[in-house]
């Protein structure tokens, strides 16, 4: 009896040792791991403001009721899947397929995204009915000024499996990342670093006590050189004017905006129509919502002002004004006699004019084309595109933004690269009036004018002016950074500048908008022709003297430029020096929109 | 002077043993039912009952101190009917509880008389055995035990509960074992035993004791039900190390993530919280009480002492090795406690009875004293 006692004691020691000490430790993790669940901390992502402190991006704390990872596997039992469906008002199905869609996937499984404080609280109070469910805080990204500049500023989406942060650490569930724009650019600046807190729970789920675990670092603010209010007024004066188009039979298929500090290369508004709401992807963007904007096919996701290359019609005539002055082939007194079409090739005015014996300064002023073709033909295509390289065109401009086109310069390198053909002098009249192969970005065109208007300096555009330190303190400045000068005299520019100043004049095809415009402008109006259709460029900088803003609209398939985009250039310049319906006496009793903070910042 | 008398004759050891386990038991059941946390409503209940019950025991095996153990031998076919009774009564008018019928109430009372048939059986197979003296050779010599355990094991049995029964067999494979049973019964039972065992499986056997057997060979078969119960409290064990987490300190009894860790899985909250040290030290206590037991049975100067001994001796090792082996993962989960330290009334009155049966019996080892 003796040896059965010690020999089952034995048995039972042996094994406690074995557990005990051999394996202790794999069975303290297991204890551990039992009792002390790590949810994330997601950081705030950091705070997106206009040069006037407007937020353009923030966030506002939602709450999700999820199943967390470690219970995503299991089904829920029966009588709590029921009194989920009904605390959340969904279909106990739905539940279970959302739980069946997202077994593989990565992270929790959010059943409800925002839901109330009501919600929240009840879970809480009656968590031994809840079990298997948790409410998570997330921030969720809101972009107050919605639709206007969303192609600038970007949106967000949670981070997939295979997507790493700064440091190549795979994100913890559902964090945002930026997917364009800015929040795409800045990423890194604006992301922060995600924590996690342990809480210590009971066997029924129960939070029992917390501890800290890895810090939350919020993401650094940015301060963007883009001025929402002129965002809002360009993006309301290019809808009402497509509306205004519409009305006439005519259908944009998009237009684009750029206002730049020419000073500076400070972007202050840039508009791409049509354009989204960014917003219905931080909520987790429907179906519906995605093919609208999927299968619009004007693609709003684009951001016009930077991808999207046109011929630059007219406006590009400054280009062919500043090569024909510096190699002297062009002089300001002389008179070219416009028939209405060139005397070698027949190529004529845009609507058919005929301007008779013309200087250069009325050529401008009524964009003749006649005697532009005769300055191409005195240049060559060869010193024509020399200067639109000089100018920037072809290369991008470096804005802070992915996805820039290059665009092209015409020339006879290029046909021969290209089609493997000779150039036509032909071609060099169309090169030198912007038809041609030459190809600009909406972009492209305004920091040429930049360059003209702020005495030939070409500036790098920028966006974002500073990045700022959790406690304010800048992080990092984005001074103006000047890619080159123009190899254009200031004799020369002046010359220009004066042609440009008298097309806002009474002869002028700006004239009819502003010649009693009160403050001293400059600009040119361009209309060039893709397929047949034609683009509306028109471009105008203010003050004259001292110029401080160039404002670029560009309407595709919208008839001539004049027309289309000058009565939008207008708008915005209204807008930014205060006058007309948005002089102070017009504006006293009227909020604007974007004023404040509204919705909180950050978190 | 009777007292005097009684004192110096006890086993001293017997008696410091069994006061070091109840008093353990006691402590552990506070510590699973959360004694220390003043937030709980009641949270000495347990504790207190326990204590009661251990009083009470105590007191009842102190007073049959004076009476000698061989009275049982008379009354063993009253306290056989007695416990047919009650085992019936259980069937009639018991209470259920996790699936099975074990209870009775007595008024405020709560009785598990599957608990008292143990000791009731140890005492009617004792009186059986001490008449036959020829030893156990053949199976037809077994007829009259089988005779006489048959009707309560299959009371209990149908309950169900298996664990209970099994301590039976266990109880008269010991006792049969003292009075001479021979090898060769045992092999061809044994034999015997395999070649049943899936007529066992398949009609005898309930569901969840079925899945109770699986998931000893791997608890992840069901690891939110039975399987559950061994994750846990292997966890548990393990997770004590050598010294433990402490005293209230265990996060897997504290937070409840162990289940009946102040019954059946008490042995876990001792590995967790008292670790490796604690829990060897506990079996270094069955071991002392153990052996006593064995010098009682031998000390005894009569056949029925030696074999009411034995058979206390085999109830708790089996128990002891069951209930311990189980919280280790190595035996499968069945309801049988731990002697002395599992929260339970009527088995810690049993377990204080038996102790008062032994040291009755060592009390009056040698016949001359008392006659």
């Amino acid at each position: 009896m003796m040896y059965a006692a010690v020999f089952l004691l034995a048995i039972l020691s042996v094994r406690l040792f074995y557990m005990q000490i051999v394996e202790g430790s794999y069975y303290k993790a297991e204890a551990d791991g039992n009792r002390i669940r790590t949810l994330p901390v997601q950081a705030a992502r950091g705070v997106m403001y206009d040069r006037n402190g407007i937020m353009l991006a923030g966030s506002r704390p939602t709450y999700t009721v999820v199943i967390p990872v470690d219970r995503k596997q299991e089904k829920l039992p029966e009588a709590e899947l029921q009194a989920v469906a009904a605390l959340l008002g969904m279909k106990p199905e739905d539940i279970q397929k959302k739980q069946e869609e997202y077994k593989v996937a990565f992270g929790s499984i959010p059943l409800a995204h925002d839901v109330g404080l009501d919600v929240v609280s009840r879970i809480a109070e009656k968590k031994a009915d809840f079990p298997d469910i948790e409410v998570e805080s997330q921030p969720l990204r809101i972009y107050p000024l919605k639709n206007a500049g969303a192609q600038v500023v970007g949106y967000v989406g949670e981070a997939g499996p295979d997507e790493r942060n700064a440091e190549g650490q795979p994100y913890t569930s559902s964090t945002l990342i930026g997917r364009t724009g800015l929040e795409y650019q800045y990423n890194s600046y604006l992301e922060g670093k995600n924590g996690s807190r342990h809480v210590e729970v009971d066997a029924t789920g129960q939070p029992v006590r917390y501890f800290s675990g890895e810090p939350v670092v919020s993401g650094y603010n940015v301060r963007l050189t883009l001025d929402a209010r002129l965002q809002e007024v360009a993006e309301r004066a290019i809808e009402e004017q497509v509306a205004n188009l519409r009305a006439s039979k005519i259908n944009p298929t998009g237009a684009s905006v750029v206002a730049v500090d020419p000073n500076s290369g400070a972007i202050l508004a840039m508009v791409s129509w049509p354009s989204f709401d960014p917003n219905q992807f931080s909520r987790g963007i429907t179906a519906g919502e995605w093919n609208a904007i999927l299968n619009n096919p004007n693609h709003p996701l684009e951001n016009r002002p930077i991808t999207s290359m046109y011929p630059p019609g007219s406006t590009f005539k400054v280009i062919t004004s500043a090569a024909g002055l510096e190699a002297m082939v062009l002089d300001p007194q002389e008179a070219i006699f416009d028939s209405g079409k060139h005397w070698l090739i027949d190529k004529r005015n845009a609507q058919g004019e005929a301007f008779g014996w013309i200087n250069f300064e009325q050529a401008m002023e009524k964009s003749d084309n006649v005697y532009f073709y005769e300055i191409g033909r005195r240049l060559g295509i060869d010193r024509i595109a020399a200067m639109a390289r000089a100018f920037g065109l072809g290369s991008r401009t470096g804005i802070d933004l992915a996805g820039e086109s290059e665009g092209n310069v015409a020339s006879e390198e290029y046909k021969k690269k290209v089609f493997g053909e000779d150039w036509y002098l032909g071609e060099t009249f169309d090169a030198a009036i912007g038809q041609s192969y030459t190809l600009t970005t909406p972009l492209q065109m305004a920091m040429v004018y930049a360059a003209i208007a702020n005495g030939g300096f070409r500036y790098q555009p920028y966006l974002v002016s500073r990045v700022d330190n959790l406690d304010g303190t800048p992080n990092k400045i984005f001074s103006p950074v000047k890619t080159g000068t123009l190899p254009v005299s200031q004799a020369n520019l002046a010359i220009i500048r004066q042609a440009l100043r008298s097309v806002m004049g009474k002869e002028g095809t700006g004239g009819f908008l502003f010649e009693h415009y009160p403050i001293p402008l400059a600009g040119k109006s361009g209309t060039a022709e893709t397929n047949g259709l034609d683009n509306g460029w028109f471009v105008a900088y203010a003050p004259f003297d001292k110029p401080e803003i160039v404002v670029l609209v560009m309407f595709e398939h919208s008839g001539f430029g004049s027309d289309s985009a000058a009565p939008v250039t207008k708008k915005i310049l209204d807008a930014y020096f205060h006058l007309g319906e948005f002089s102070p006496s017009a504006q006293s009793g009227k909020q604007p929109k974007a004023e404040g903070d509204k919705g909180g910042q950050g978190q | 002077m009777h007292f005097l008398y009684y004192w110096r004759r006890i086993d001293g050891t017997l008696l410091l043993t069994l006061l070091a386990l109840a008093l353990t038991g006691i402590l552990i059941i506070g510590s699973a039912t959360h004694m220390n946390d003043p937030t709980y409503a009641g949270r000495f209940d347990f504790v207190t009952r326990q204590g009661v019950f251990f009083l009470l025991g105590f007191a009842l095996a102190a007073f049959f101190m004076r009476y000698d153990y061989r009275l049982l031998y008379r009354w063993a076919p009253a306290l056989y009917i007695i416990n047919c009774i009650m085992l019936l009564g259980v069937r009639l008018v018991g209470t259920s509880a996790l699936g099975a019928q074990r209870w009775i109430q007595i008024g405020p009372i709560t009785l598990q008389p599957s608990e008292f048939a143990k000791v009731l059986m140890i005492i009617c197979l004792a009186r059986m055995l001490a008449e036959h003296k020829d030893g156990f050779r053949t199976w037809r010599s077994l007829l009259p035990v089988a005779g006489l355990m048959l009707p309560p094991f299959i009371l209990v049995f149908i309950q169900p509960d298996l664990g209970t029964s099994l301590v039976f067999a266990a109880i008269c494979f010991g006792m049969l074992f003292l009075s001479g049973l021979r090898m060769k019964i045992v092999r061809q039972a044994l034999l015997a035993l395999v070649a049943l065992f899936p007529v066992l499986w398949f009609f005898l056997l309930h569901d969840y004791q079925k899945k109770r057997i699986l998931v000893l060979f791997d608890p992840d078969v069901d690891p939110f039900g039975s399987g559950y119960h061994v994750i846990q409290s292997k966890i548990s064990i393990g997770s004590g190390g050598f010294i433990g987490q402490g005293l209230f300190e265990g996060t897997q009894s504290q937070l409840n993530f162990l289940p009946e860790n102040h019954t059946d899985f008490i042995f876990s909250v001792i590995g967790e919280e008292l670790g490796f040290v604690g829990a060897i030290f506990l079996l270094f206590l069955y071991f002392l009480l153990l052996y006593r037991t064995i010098v009682i049975s031998r000390s005894s100067g009569d056949a029925f002492g030696s074999l009411l001994a034995c058979g206390i001796f085999s109830m708790w090792l089996f128990q002891v090795f069951i209930n311990v082996g189980m919280t280790l993962g190595i035996m499968p989960v069945t309801g049988i406690p731990l002697p002395f330290i599992s929260y339970g009334g009527s088995a810690l009155m049993v377990n204080m009875l038996c102790a008062g049966i032994l040291m009755n019996i060592y009390l009056r080892r040698k016949k001359l004293m008392f006659n």
